[in-house]
């Protein structure tokens, strides 16, 4: 059998499933911003259908930044947040400070956008930025 | 140098930026991605204090476009104090 060499791009499910098995985070995250930004708008619901594997507690600010960071992307584009981003599991109890200094505290408080705050997560307004 | 021969073999030579240029851009780029790379190259380039980081980063980026975003990421690099 012949492999397929189309380019299978990663949803944000695999995303998490990478994170949980050893990837980086960030580098995870980032080549699944790569792809969604690098798929047609109309294909993109289909890299963040799938819901995010239940995972650990470690693993869960992980999922969190995951589901603001589709609510986010969703909203940059018009499209509705799949429903799995609003599970209550993924507002945290406690904030997550991606800077953990406190002399960026005030500026990540002011600065985050809302799909991340609302969940309790607090870095600024480079999160998803790629370069 | 900002960027020199890191590996010549015949028919190829890899070239890598110096990781002063990479910690600069990286400092300036301040992407919470970035954390861990540029405790990694304060490390690595034995960088003790904020005010020396500032320093290497202003060789490679005018001072005018330095923020204070910029300025306080680097300066919560050498500091351990909790908020």
């Amino acid at each position: 059998m012949t492999p397929s060499l189309e380019y299978e791009r990663q949803t944000a499910a695999e995303t998490l499933r990478l994170i949980t098995e050893g990837v980086d985070p960030w580098l995870a995250l980032g080549q699944f911003l790569d792809d969604w930004r690098g798929e047609k708008l109309a294909q993109r619901p289909g890299l963040v259908s799938e819901p995010l594997p239940d995972v650990s507690h470690g693993y869960l600010r992980w999922a969190a930044l995951l589901a603001a960071a589709v609510d986010y992307l969703c909203a940059e584009e018009g499209l509705p947040a799949p429903p799995w981003t609003s599970r209550p599991e993924y507002w945290l109890g406690e904030p997550w400070f991606l800077y953990p200094g406190w002399r960026l505290r005030a500026w990540q408080l002011v600065e985050t956008p809302v799909p991340f705050r609302m969940r309790n997560i607090f870095g600024g307004d480079r999160i998803l930025e790629r370069v | 140098m900002v960027v020199g021969v890191w590996q010549e073999c015949p028919g190829l030579r890899v070239y890598a930026p110096h990781p002063s240029y990479i910690f600069a851009m990286k400092a300036v780029a301040g992407r919470p991605e970035d954390l861990n790379d540029l405790r990694a190259l304060r490390d690595s380039l034995d960088l003790t204090s904020a005010a020396e980081a500032l320093a290497l980063v202003t060789r490679y980026v005018p001072e005018r476009l330095l923020t204070p975003r910029v300025q306080y990421l680097i300066e919560d690099l050498f500091d351990d104090t909790e908020p």
